[in-house]
């Protein structure tokens, strides 16, 4: 299985995209290959930034594209696919995440613990992301790469616009200051 | 802006994008596999069950065995009840979908010979006033 390549959404072309979605919701496999081959490698690296494991970040993008099956039926033929599919993808993640927060307090996550390297692949992808906590990494990577507002995440995290304001801008001043140490582990 | 939140930003920017895991497709793609079947199946049982009704409202009803060709050779069969055109022209339209889609999963005769003996009953039969508009 190839990726094809477009990964920029600007290059997706709507109408041929369009055609995919048609033909997939009559249950036509190879559209929906098609439909994976130009989304699933945005849909899995965000999904991997996110969770920060590479095993979730599998799942959710399988759970991503199912969703994307049950709602063939329902989709705007004039809109991208993409931002709905990282916007489902993100919903997942942050559900998993809220899952596991039941047994750890916010305030414990959001907390500097300083975190060895993530094993495995992918790892690069995150550079010193990865040395933050999950839920410190979520916010941070949504608000700052995928563009949600403050207001959105303090919604859909149960606290308030100001605490992810603060929680974006603490952390990005850390992050500069591990870049200024020369702390990036990339190879 | 802050000079040390562009620095930040221009550094998650700067991140590769992770490389796709090869299997994933083998499981999306099975899961989608999984998904189709158990939506066919369940898709075959309704309409099996549609046309049963209408094919109940017919004379003689659908007993197994007997031949339809031999039915319309004796002349237009009299529904006992009118069946309205609409319902029976998407009923026959959804044995049309089942039928495909177990084509395309190669569904054996045995398995579509219920769909195409609905089907046979449907277009065999009359219909009320509606059916004179074509």
């Amino acid at each position: 299985m190839r990726t094809s390549g477009m990964d920029d959404p600007s290059r997706v072309d709507i109408a041929e995209e369009s055609r995919l979605v048609r033909r997939a919701r009559w249950g036509d496999g190879a559209a929906f290959e098609a439909l994976y081959s130009r989304h699933a490698r945005a849909v899995h690296a965000l999904a991997l930034r996110l969770t920060g494991d590479p095993a979730a970040a599998e799942d959710v993008t399988q759970d991503t594209f199912m969703q994307l099956l049950r709602f063939l039926g329902r989709m705007a033929p004039d809109r991208p696919l993409r931002p709905w599919l990282k916007r489902v993808a993100a919903n997942a993640a942050i559900d998993r995440l809220r899952r596991a927060r039941r047994t750890v307090e916010l305030d414990q996550e959001t907390q500097w613990s300083e975190q060895g390297p993530m094993p495995g692949e992918g790892r690069d992808s995150l550079g010193l992301l990865q040395r933050f906590p999950p839920l410190v990494r979520t916010v941070v990577w949504l608000q700052v790469v995928e563009g949600w507002s403050h207001r959105e995440l303090g919604e859909r995290f149960g606290r308030s616009e100001s605490w992810s304001k603060s929680l974006v801008s603490r952390t990005l001043s850390r992050l500069r200051e591990m870049i200024e140490a020369g702390e990036d582990e990339r190879s | 802006m802050k000079d040390h939140e562009n620095d930040a930003k221009e550094y998650l920017a700067s991140l590769g994008e992770p490389a796709l895991p090869e299997r994933l497709w083998q499981r999306v793609e099975g899961a989608r596999r999984r998904r189709v079947r158990g939506r066919i199946g369940a898709a075959m049982a309704g309409v099996a069950v549609l046309a049963l009704g209408f094919a109940l409202l017919l004379p003689g009803g659908m007993a197994p065995g007997v031949d339809d060709r031999a039915r319309v050779a004796e002349g237009p069969l009299q529904p006992s009840a009118p069946i309205d055109e609409a319902d029976r022209v998407r009923t026959v339209q959804a044995i049309d979908r089942a039928l495909q889609a177990g084509y395309d999963r190669n569904a054996s005769d045995e398995e579509l010979e219920p769909l195409w003996q609905a089907r046979r009953a449907l277009v065999h039969a009359d219909a009320g006033p509606a059916a004179s508009k074509g």
